[in-house]
């Protein structure tokens, strides 16, 4: 006779229980997927975009161009601990027919490491004459067909040192080695003379320096992390670029990952507690009569413990399978994933839901193992339960709504625990949606495909406008919107304005002080004469003989502060300010009755000192507080309110900013209230702003000033942008600046990337969303199936009283509607709360107006998630019920 | 006046490739208030018969006819209202639903049936069974025999035409066996309905009008009680 161990009893046991077992395996499989997919999936971006980073950036933390040897030198001796690669830089060179050009130089072993070449096609240069170029220097010179063995005939302008190169070019002659991905044009997005410094021709180290030339050179730099790198002040560098920013969002990114993947396994977890609880009760009559027949509660453990080792390690292949495959799956819809599995995260995730299986299986195990036989038998629990709370016996009642309401009172840990899981899904459902469509909601201005700025924008006198200056017109502007593809043109202008404030307040000399030295001082060297000790006297009574004769000769007088005026696109003012008192009103700025005034609550005022460079004067709002700088020497607070009146004198001249007031001036007075005061936000690119302004639309802008022009033009398009399509945008673009000092920045590369990136967080996100209201509703399922399995005995003794299938489907129905209402309602109040308490944290602690996180509030598309999620398992209640409704009652009713 | 009728009978069970005839050829008529006990040995099938007859399960062949009418022309709903209102059930191990208490158990097939309870009606069984003060509980907390009077109040409270009693003494000790069944036949015959109970115990089948006697599915005799 075969002998009866515990293993060969939780074999059968497996055996026997086969379907039952299916489901809860299902559960098991999806929850392990999803906490093991999701770490898996988080390490797998993190692996992508740090590959991406490396291709686009290298590995540099910080450039510094264009250096002497004694630069370098000295950069050396002020960062020990930093690591240096040098780029001798040869020179400019450029082709013939087009102007525009890449810098020549060739890296050290170092160098050519953080440079990181991407190799697209040929090879890295080896020989003298030999070079290897950037797509996109290739493009910008007109050699975008050029392939590896072209030879390319290049003008040289050689470098003479930083700063300095030969004003008539050579011709070199060069054979094409390599072509390589951008690192450039990457590095340098807002730094337009870049291209001059930052090589995108690449020689091999046995090119000479031309006769009569002398290298500048080009370090890259690799600090400690949070190394504060001590650089020259003259000397330029990409420390703040573009790689840096995305090396911090890519921290950024992993951090916020990881944290939803930890609460996701929390939440997998918390479903296969309840999995194993709901099949374990099932059971509870198995356990009591094996209680009864002596089996010690060890043996119990080690019986139903077993059972779910062998089922973890049914699950723990399966989903590493499916971890791995789904991960694939989706890097393949993803533009620009680069697939770079890592097994180690893989196995140790896949082995922590596996531990995790066991632990969470090991709650309801041991809870089971100590419930008295008798009590597992007799199921005297719900006498208890019923003592506990208080039932009454009811004498009319609906037979269903009954059921429904005393299982869930009854087992109400286990329709909190499947409420719980449902809750966690809607919450961070709705919050991936909300996120998924704010970002989508505008795209970032910094990655707009074209920008038209002014390559010189010197103001000398803050009090006047030119309209013989440079900038774009309102026709310069439709001619872009007319261009095929073009989804919007966004334009930003700016006029000068005295304000006549109703109060004196310290506030607008602070403000002005280190923006404008011209109010303060006729030479510019007088700024550099500031000390701690004579800084108030210069404060108090310092104001240049250009600005005192602007005012004598317009006759003004009172508290005069000159402020710019910028206009904004009406959805921009919404979007990019931060209330501080009053409300923005678009009508009443339109029709010129209101301003905004852009001015934090306090400024505070800093002499920084730059040793043998003296001080300067440094402005800063309260909370931009630099730690390092310690206590402010002056502290002033904004005096004027939202409400106030302000009579703005706006003075424009058809001549040139010389400071001077010419005698073809025209005045206009308008006295207008301030609608809103706003915080300045800093996040717009492209312009230099001071924290102090006026603000409003292009109309209210007009009524102000009829002849302003455009300081930039930003052009985002309606899709991808083709190589035609940037050919054309170029030559409509060369036609509105040409006389124009601008500087034209094309980022449709940047815009692309960013739509591709957008794609892949809206599939991942999806998938994610998906999976969880998968997981949850297999939860709810397996839940609400074992409660059917466990009730069958009920179920038949229903039908043996008169129950018919719709009675019984309506009670269980009850039961989901319940735990699927009551779950969905806690997750989007924990939304709600989240939505609108981060808004009172940012008001609490930066008074801005409360804002929620995101706007506008998406959840409706997870309502409709939880509503299909509702309809399954309601139709898989109904598939069960019918089930059981096919045997027959006596089959519903027999004991084991 | 026969209330209950099966012609030709047969219920069939499957063991492996073995055809087990649990009810074999049956061909029976219940009269109105008949108070008739089907016994037999341990698996000669009376259970199963009482089930067949009860529309519990669908026999293999043949037919039950009730108040003339064959059980086969009924659907699902049809025979869920006829267990509703015009049966009642005792079974051997109670099956009453654990969630409910004694009272809300009594009135689950009134309650199923969206009609207003016949107070005085339920208050009579409450008091003849002797519930009066279990009826605020759990079964969990009853003893066996408690239980088994809920069940017969339960199968009694919508005024059933036929109650069929399962062994329904089978679970208790001979005290509560006996007042059980003293209770099933003095409410039969108090309100007029026909009994139909499985026992194996001669001494419960001796107070029966009719026993019925079953082997191997086969009903071997038919004779009227010692009561009668």
């Amino acid at each position: 006779m075969k002998r009866l161990t515990v293993n060969t009893f939780a074999l059968q046991s497996l055996r026997k229980r086969k379907k039952q077992y299916a489901a809860l395996i299902v559960g098991v499989i999806l929850a392990m997927v999803f906490s093991s997919g999701t770490l898996f999936f988080v390490s797998c971006l993190s692996s992508s975009q740090k590959e991406i980073r490396r291709r686009d950036f290298g590995t540099a933390d910080v450039i510094a161009f264009d250096l002497t040897e004694e630069n370098f030198r000295q950069l050396v001796g002020q960062n020990p601990g930093v690591e240096y690669g040098v780029a001798h830089m040869l020179g400019f060179a450029y082709t013939e027919e087009q102007e525009e050009g890449a810098a020549v130089g060739w890296l050290d072993e170092t160098a050519k490491e953080y440079y990181q070449p991407m190799i697209l096609e040929g090879r890295w240069p080896e020989a003298e004459g030999e070079v290897a170029a950037e797509q996109d220097a290739l493009l910008r010179m007109g050699l975008a067909d050029a392939k590896p063995g072209d030879a390319l005939t290049l003008n040289l302008l050689v470098q003479n040192g930083p700063g300095e190169r030969a004003e008539t070019p050579v011709t070199k002659r060069y054979t094409l080695a390599g072509i390589l991905g951008d690192k450039r044009k990457n590095l340098t997005l807002g730094y337009p003379d870049s291209n001059q410094y930052l090589p995108a021709l690449l020689v091999s180290d046995k090119e000479p320096v031309e006769l009569g030339g002398k290298e500048a050179l080009t370090a890259y730099i690799r600090t400690p992390p949070e190394y504060d790198l001590k650089l020259n002040a003259a000397v330029m560098s990409v420390n703040e670029s573009a790689a840096w920013r995305t090396l911090e969002e890519l921290r950024g990114q992993t951090v916020y990952s990881s944290i939803l993947s930890g609460v996701l396994m929390l939440a997998s977890g918390l479903g296969i507690v309840n999995a194993f609880n709901a099949d374990l009760h099932e059971r509870k009559h198995q356990i009591g009569l094996l209680r009864a027949v002596g089996a010690t509660k060890r043996q119990i453990v080690g019986i139903y413990g077993r059972e779910t080792l062998v089922l973890a390690l049914i699950c723990a292949p399966v989903s590493l399978c499916l971890s791995y495959f789904g991960v694939k799956i989706i890097a393949g819809f993803m533009e620009d994933f680069i697939f770079l599995p890592s097994w180690w995260v893989l196995l140790g995730s896949v082995a922590a839901s596996l531990v995790f299986v066991l632990l969470a299986s090991l709650i309801p195990l041991t809870a089971a193992a100590r419930v008295s036989p008798m009590q597992a038998i007799r199921n005297t629990e719900l006498g208890r339960k019923m003592k506990r709370m208080k039932i009454r016996s009811k004498t009319r009642f609906d037979a269903s709504r009954l059921l429904a309401g005393r299982n869930l009172r009854f087992y109400r840990l286990r329709t909190a625990l499947t409420a719980l899981i449902l809750a966690v899904t809607v919450f961070l459902s709705s919050w991936a949606f909300c996120f998924l469509l704010d970002q989508s909601s505008g795209m970032n201005p910094q990655y707009s495909d074209y920008f038209i700025g002014l390559a010189s924008d010197q103001r000398y006198a803050p009090y006047m406008n030119f309209t013989g200056g440079y900038g774009y017109t309102e026709n310069d502007k439709q001619a872009l919107l007319n261009c095929p593809g073009v989804a919007s043109v966004r334009g930003r202008a700016e006029i000068y304005t005295v304000a006549q404030f109703p109060k004196e307040s310290d506030y607008w000399r602070i403000a002005n002080y280190c923006w404008w030295h011209t109010l303060f001082f006729d030479d510019y060297r007088e700024t550099e004469t500031l000390t701690p000790q004579n800084y108030r006297e210069k404060l108090d009574g310092a104001a240049s003989s250009d600005w005192r004769a602007f005012q004598d000769r317009l006759k003004l007088t009172g508290t005069l502060v000159p402020l710019p005026v910028k206009s904004r696109e009406p959805d921009q003012l919404v979007e990019e300010e931060y209330v501080l008192e009053g409300r923005i009103d678009t009508d009443k700025l339109n029709s010129g009755e209101e301003i905004i005034l852009i001015a934090p609550d306090e400024l505070c005022f800093w002499l920084r000192d730059n040793g043998e460079y003296g001080f300067s004067a440094e402005v800063y709002q309260k909370d931009g507080l630099s730690q390092t700088w310690g206590e402010p020497l002056e502290t002033a607070k904004r005096s004027v309110h939202a409400g106030d009146m302000v009579t703005l004198t706006t003075v424009t001249s058809r001549s040139t900013d010389d400071g001077k007031l010419a005698d073809d001036y025209v005045r206009t007075d308008r006295t207008v209230t301030i609608g809103a005061i706003c915080r300045e936000n800093r996040g717009i690119p492209y312009e230099s702003t001071s924290f102090c302004g006026f603000c409003t639309t292009t109309k209210g802008l007009r009524l102000l000033s009829d002849g302003f022009k455009y300081k930039n033009l930003t052009v985002t398009m309606a899709g991808e942008v083709t190589k035609e399509t940037d050919e054309y945008m170029t030559s409509v673009i060369d036609r509105i600046v040409s006389g124009v000092p601008a500087y034209v920045y094309s980022a449709f590369a940047w815009a692309n990337q960013e739509r591709a990136d957008r794609r892949q967080a809206t599939v991942a996100i999806l998938a994610i969303v998906i999976l969880m209201l998968s997981i949850a509703g297999s939860m709810i399922n397996n839940a609400l199936t074992a409660r059917i399995r466990e009730g069958k005995r009920e179920i038949g003794t229903l039908r043996a009283v008169g129950a018919n299938a719709s009675d019984l489907t309506r009670s269980y129905v009850r039961e989901l509607l319940f735990m699927t209402g009551f779950g969905s309602a806690v997750g989007f109040a924990a939304f709600l709360t989240f939505w609108f308490g981060a808004g009172m944290i940012d008001w609490l602690q930066w008074h801005h107006t409360p804002k929620p996180v995101f706007e506008p509030l998406h959840i409706w598309q997870t309502a409709l998630g939880v509503l299909a999620l509702f309809a399954v398992c309601a139709v898989n209640l109904r598939l069960q019920i019918r089930k059981h409704m096919k045997n027959s009652i006596v089959e519903n009713i027999r004991e084991l | 006046m026969t209330i209950l009728e099966c012609k030709e009978l047969t219920k069939e069970y499957y063991s492996g490739e073995n055809v087990i005839k649990a009810v074999d050829d049956a061909n029976l008529s219940f009269a109105q208030g008949e108070f008739t006990a089907i016994t037999g040995p341990s698996g000669s099938g009376k259970s199963t018969l009482l089930h067949v007859l009860s529309s519990l399960e669908n026999p293999t062949s043949g037919e039950v006819t009730y108040n003339g009418e064959s059980l086969k022309k009924y659907n699902d709903n049809q025979l869920s209202i006829l267990r509703r209102r015009r049966f009642g059930f005792v079974f051997q191990a109670y099956n009453l639903v654990q969630e409910l208490t004694g009272m809300e158990n009594i009135l689950l097939p009134v309650m199923l049936d969206k009609k207003k309870p016949d107070e005085a009606y339920l208050n009579k069984l409450v008091e003849v069974l002797g519930i009066g003060d279990r009826i605020g509980h759990l079964p969990s907390a009853m003893s066996g025999g408690q239980q088994q009077r809920i069940a017969i109040a339960r199968a009694l409270a919508n005024k059933p035409a036929i109650l069929f009693a399962d062994e329904p003494t089978g679970n208790l000790d001979g005290k509560s066996g006996r007042e059980v069944l003293a209770l099933l036949k003095y409410v039969s015959a108090e309100f007029g309905i026909t009994l139909i109970l499985v026992t194996h115990d001669l001494s419960v089948a001796e107070q029966a009008q009719r026993v019925l006697t079953l082997s191997d599915g086969k009903i071997i005799r038919d004779t009227k009680g010692a009561a009668q």
